[in-house]
């Protein structure tokens, strides 16, 4: 009857009567952490509110206990599930519950569910000031399996402050930096000023170089894809956030707008780096292998020198145009044309060819100088 | 065998057809609040108390004492044991299981009094009377069930707050409280919203390692009826559980 009801307010979309009602709905939860339809019923009711810690703060003893050693997996699960509506860490800001729910989660299976909940409730412990301290480093590889997060999601849009991307930048991981960046950056959400600094100063500062592209191609494709979202217009967006208006989208594009621009500079950067050593290299190179003017002969293995990704079959062609790394395919576009050398840019490292006539191996400057042609 | 052991023996062999019972439920009603405090007075039973009352509850439906008629026996008994000093109120010494019985039993028998009665309006002013509006309960054995009598009693007590995280009783006067409140909320006005305590009891009680079936089904009840569903009606019997 209570689940009937619960899906019959979710459906109805009526939110003014689930917010009236988030002391029942929640007085539910000790009962439905035991039944897999309550629980989904629950959840469903919980999800579809924006308001922060949904839940009632009497339940907020509840979720330790659930997450203890002892309890079943199921339960445990349920815990971890509520977790982002409930802010349980304010009734208990200690180490221990915060280490409790790290053991629950690696003892439960994973599923994007799971996933999403949990990235969900370290963020916004992350951004508690009296328990962030208590997070444990290996919590943070969660953002690694960067799960899609809701539309509206507390711990996206609070971890975006200053405070927090501070504490990720000083891990020194970039995976994790990156994957991060990725979470929070949306176009449901406005970034607070010092946070979007903080951020803008990361990209120039940590995600220069060379060996970086990978991180900067998937921060450009996420950044292309929240702006091509704010450019299709308010409709879109009014459906989970009914209030924003032209005003808020503009804003959120220029932030954004701001981060890609930062991006394509260290891309750049980057970019002219390679061409100058791509360059020199020419006069050595060409005669060796026969270059087609539109295509690039991948008639040669890769080898697995850092960060080289890229192995093709013998005999086929590679377009230009699909190479790996945007801002130097468009910056031969527009200012080389087609040059043989992207050839190396795309694998950046060592060649061997198949039917030339020996190996070629070349080192460009972060590996150390120097050319060796066989 | 005491007297209290030979009236239980004699009254479920009586059962509630009897029209003697019918009669006399004044009588039986403080009878039994008479022998509950006799029995606390006696220090040796003192420890002994619980099965005592899961007889007498087990008796309650059996004797029909939640009859709203006997609300103001009970209201009397439960005057009669506690003091009022500038508004904290206190049992009289011996007297703790008496009014906690007491208290149990006059907010069973509310639960049956209709709204709008006569019944109701004389048990307010009796109770206004000596218990102020502010009246602090705290330390009292009854606590939980006089804050609910006030809140139901005393008007603009509604958001009054109800601390339930002491509240732990046997399985038996849990099962009896839960059905007690469950009725209490099913009485009141439509559409009108269950009170936070009520929901944080509910709560509470579901919260507990294995309740009793029933607890749940009556927790369950008071927030099906907040959410707006259509509760079906359900009667006390066989809701009690072996101590």
């Amino acid at each position: 009857m209570i689940s009937k009801k619960l899906e019959t307010l979710v459906e109805a979309a009526n939110m003014n009567q689930i917010h009236s009602k988030y002391k029942a709905i929640t007085a539910f939860f000790p009962y439905a952490v035991w039944q897999h339809g309550p629980l989904r019923a629950f959840l469903r009711a919980v999800r579809s509110s924006k308001q922060h810690g949904f839940m009632w703060n009497h339940i907020r003893p509840l979720i330790p206990m659930l997450l203890n050693e002892e309890s079943h997996l199921s339960l445990k699960q349920a815990a971890i599930l509520a977790s982002p509506h409930s802010q349980w860490w304010k009734a208990s800001t200690s180490e221990h519950s915060i280490q409790l729910f790290a053991a629950a989660a690696s003892a439960i299976p994973y599923t994007d569910e799971v996933g999403m909940s949990l990235v969900d409730t370290l963020l916004q412990v992350a951004s508690d000031d009296s328990v962030r301290s208590f997070i444990p480093v290996g919590m943070w590889s969660w953002l690694n399996k960067r799960p899609s997060l809701p539309p509206v999601c507390w711990g996206r849009r609070l971890a975006s402050s200053r405070d927090v991307f501070q504490i990720i930048r000083t891990l020194g991981d970039i995976e994790t930096l990156t994957s991060f960046l990725l979470l929070v950056w949306s176009e449901w959400d406005e970034l607070p000023f010092e946070g979007l600094e903080e951020m803008r100063a990361s990209i120039l500062e940590d995600l220069g170089g060379i060996e970086m592209w990978r991180h900067r191609e998937d921060l450009l494709r996420h950044l292309n894809h929240i702006l091509g979202r704010l450019d299709s217009g308010l409709e879109h967006l009014r459906q989970h956030d009914p209030d924003i208006d032209e005003g808020d989208i503009q804003r959120r594009k220029d932030q954004y707008g701001t981060l890609r621009g930062a991006l394509l500079e260290v891309d750049m950067e980057a970019a002219e780096m390679l061409l100058r050593e791509a360059l020199r290299l020419t006069i050595l190179f060409c005669p060796l292998i026969p270059i087609d003017r539109h295509k690039v002969p991948l008639d040669v293995y890769v080898c697995n020198s850092s960060p080289v990704s890229v192995a093709a079959c013998p005999g086929c062609l590679l377009p230009v145009d699909q190479l790996r790394y945007p801002s130097i395919r468009d910056s031969f576009h527009d200012r080389v044309t087609y040059h043989p050398l992207v050839s190396f840019i795309a694998g950046i490292a060592r060649f061997d060819l198949v039917h030339g006539v020996g190996v070629i191996t070349l080192h460009l400057p972060i590996y150390g100088p120097g050319i060796d042609v066989l | 065998m005491d007297p209290v052991s030979e009236m239980y023996l004699l009254l479920e062999r009586i059962g509630r057809d009897s029209s003697a019972v019918q009669r006399s439920r004044v009588s039986i009603a403080t009878f039994f609040l008479q022998a509950t405090r006799i029995e606390i007075l006696n220090e040796s039973q003192q420890l002994d108390w619980q099965p005592d009352i899961t007889r007498f509850l087990r008796l309650w439906d059996l004797i029909e004492l939640a009859n709203p008629m006997l609300a103001v026996t009970y209201l009397d008994a439960f005057l009669g044991y506690v003091n009022v000093d500038r508004g904290r109120v206190t049992e009289r010494p011996g007297s703790e299981q008496g009014a906690r019985v007491a208290s149990l039993c006059l907010l069973r028998a509310l639960a049956g009094v209709d709204s709008g009665s006569a019944t109701l309006k004389d048990i307010r002013e009796r109770y206004v009377a000596v218990i102020p509006s502010d009246a602090n309960f705290e330390g009292l054995l009854c606590y939980h069930v006089i804050n609910v009598i006030h809140v139901v009693l005393v008007s603009g007590q509604e958001k009054r707050t109800i601390s339930w995280r002491d509240y732990g009783p046997h399985a038996q006067e849990h099962v009896f409280f839960a059905n007690t409140l469950a009725q209490v909320i099913r009485k009141g006005k439509q559409g009108e919203k269950v009170p936070r305590w009520a929901l944080r009891f509910a709560t509470h009680s579901l919260s507990h390692n294995l309740p009793p079936t029933s607890v749940v089904t009556d927790g369950l009840t008071i927030i099906a009826i907040d959410l707006g569903c259509d509760v079906p009606h359900s009667g006390t019997s066989g809701r009690y559980v072996d101590p």
